[in-house]
């Protein structure tokens, strides 16, 4: 059965269009990125699936129950804010243990639930600060206990790891995962940033322009981006105006050599660790490649030097537009 | 203490009029409420009569409430009024020019129409109650022509509801402006995230606006009670001097060059309202949150 379901939704501010026909289906194992740059309409996207964005036409459906009319208190979705909103005058427990006062449950009770859900993102120590004497990715973890707190069916999470610094991102989203891997409920994670979503994804919905561009497995959309906009937004692809048409081909398949026609030019060499990646201009414009170090060195080629780039016609993935 | 440096100089003209024309006269008013007078004269002495006859009968319990505490209760009785008035008009306004009007031009424009009567002197806005409150006033005349009363209403003006009235229409803006300054900066995503747990709008309001806008209406209600507390030209005016005040008992006896009796009316006035203002600094932490 699919626990969240989006299906032909619409938004509209003002006679402009935020998001037309976005449509897709998620089953409870799955952690879903909403990929795109900023303006394409993800964090509306989101924000109607929450019940804070009013739909212009299309349904929402959630737990198998269409809550496209439900004020956001009455759907069993929780949200997960992009700079946390945590109650600034309130303690850690008391932010978490929030909808379970409002819901009336008695102070003793609520209490004990909240420091359930801290332990789970271990924070117990801290029940008693305020918001603002914890770290970032403290923070953080208090708001996804107070997201999970009244047990949502879908939890909903507006650019996430974007306020924290670049190690802490890496340890926060396994810990995002495995937490939705453990509660078995549909995680719908907000991201502009591509490895955000290839690292945590089970699915991944590229947007662009209030649509979606393409639906799949971060291997899926990889390996065959649906059109040139998938193919550039998401990195580490060629997109060559060819004789057969638009296609794509990943910097790791194209090939750098000296031997054959020479039809190319160095024109950049960038050392990053594992692998070098090259720069050459082409007769299709700039081209980079991916390639291992010592293979490369050993050519001897340095920028400004003719060579001979190709790459294998089964490597191509034809593009939409 | 604050290290001093270059930029504390700019503090320096507004702490020499402070010094000059508050922390002095201040000063001279603790030291003349221990002199000593008689019909023409002040006399230079170290004396508690002023603050003896102050309190003359007070702590008599049989003799019922003295004048002096007689007119502190009527005193506070409008401070009270006034201020659970202003606080609930400022807090509804500010509310809703936050959170309801949407476009920070609306917004804008609304509050500078909130300001529009100060446009005009607050003598003269008092005053212009009284043609439409008095016994041939506009609203007695115009409830009479439309038959819902006989005959017209005492009670509109020269009472208290005329000088309560007087003040919630002077000081409602010295509520709605810090009020309306501390809820705009209350972060939207918070009242998300309130309605995301389920609150409903009173929820919100009482979970999350009011406890974060706390220092806005302690801030408010600090201006409305000291204002108040000392006034005595609204009382006058709209009571018909009929209504006793602490103010008005200090005009009085200056008028008739009571001096140190004054300066002994004034401490006592001016400790109780900084004690005042000092427990309601304790409840909020103004200076924490400002």
């Amino acid at each position: 059965m699919n626990a969240l379901e989006v299906i032909d939704l619409c938004i509209r501010y003002d006679n402009v269009t935020a998001v037309s026909n976005v449509s897709f289906k998620l089953t409870a194992d799955q952690y879903c990125c909403l990929l795109g740059p900023s303006g394409c309409g993800k964090t509306s996207t989101l924000r109607a699936i929450a019940g804070h964005e009013t739909v212009f036409s299309g349904d929402v459906i959630v737990g198998g129950k269409n809550v496209t009319d439900h004020a956001p208190a009455k759907r069993p979705t929780s949200m997960m804010f992009q700079d946390y909103a945590l109650f600034p005058h309130l303690s850690v427990l008391d932010n978490v243990a929030f909808a379970l006062k409002i819901g009336g449950m008695g102070k003793t009770e609520r209490h004990t639930t909240a420091l359930d859900y801290l332990r789970k993102v271990q924070l117990e120590e801290f029940a008693n600060r305020l918001p603002s004497e914890l770290s970032g990715g403290q923070q953080q973890r208090v708001a996804l206990a107070r997201a999970l707190v009244t047990s949502p069916k879908a939890l909903l999470l507006d650019e996430p790891l974007s306020a924290l610094d670049p190690f802490l991102r890496i340890d926060m989203r396994a810990e995002l995962k495995a937490m939705q891997k453990s509660l078995g409920i549909p995680f719908v994670h907000v991201t502009h940033s591509q490895e955000e979503a290839m690292a945590l994804s089970d699915v991944v919905i590229v947007m662009d322009g209030g649509q979606i561009q393409q639906v799949g497995s971060p291997r899926d959309i990889y390996e065959t981006p649906a059109n040139r906009f998938v193919a550039e937004f998401i990195g580490g692809h060629n997109v060559i105006e060819s004789d057969h048409g638009l296609v794509s081909v990943k910097y790791s398949e194209l090939q750098i050599g000296i031997e054959g026609q020479s039809n190319s030019k160095i024109e950049r060499i960038e050392y990053l660790g594992q692998y070098l990646k090259v720069s050459v201009a082409t007769d299709f414009g700039t081209l980079h490649a991916y390639t291992d170090d010592k293979t490369f060195l050993s050519l001897g080629l340095t920028i400004g030097d003719e060579c001979n780039t190709h790459w294998i016609p089964e490597t191509e993935t034809l593009l939409k537009n | 203490m604050v290290k001093p440096n270059s930029s504390s100089i700019l503090a320096v003209p507004f702490a020499l009029v402070l010094a000059l024309f508050f922390v002095l006269p201040l000063l001279l008013v603790v030291v003349v409420s221990f002199w000593d007078y008689t019909e023409y004269s002040l006399i230079p002495d170290l004396i508690l009569m002023n603050y003896e006859e102050l309190f003359y009968g007070c702590f008599d319990w049989n003799e019922g409430l003295c004048t002096t505490f007689a007119t502190y209760l009527s005193t506070f009785k409008y401070v009270f009024l006034t201020w659970f008035l202003t606080l609930g008009i400022g807090f509804g306004v500010a509310l809703y020019l936050v959170f309801c009007v949407q476009s920070l031009k609306m917004q804008i424009v609304l509050f500078l129409v909130c300001t529009i009567p100060f446009w005009t002197s607050n003598v003269i806005r008092m005053i212009s109650w009284i043609p439409l409150l008095g016994r041939n006033g506009i609203v007695n005349t115009g409830l009479m022509s439309m038959g819902i009363i006989d005959e017209p209403i005492e009670w509109l003006l020269y009472s208290g509801f005329s000088v309560t009235l007087g003040f919630v229409h002077l000081y409602s803006l010295f509520m709605v402006v810090p009020i309306f300054n501390s809820m705009a900066k209350i972060d939207r995503s918070l009242i998300e995230a309130a309605k995301d747990s389920g609150a409903s709008a009173w929820q919100i309001i009482t979970n999350i606006i009011i406890p974060l806008s706390r220092s806005g209406i302690m801030i408010g209600s600090i201006f409305v009670i000291t204002i108040v507390v000392g006034d005595f030209i609204t009382i006058g005016v709209l009571g018909g001097q009929q209504i006793a005040s602490v103010g008005k008992i200090i005009y009085v006896e200056m008028s008739y060059l009571q001096f140190p009796a004054a300066a002994a009316n004034a401490v006592v006035l001016v400790s109780i309202t900084l004690l005042m203002v000092a427990a309601m600094m304790r409840i909020v932490n103004v200076r924490k949150e400002l």
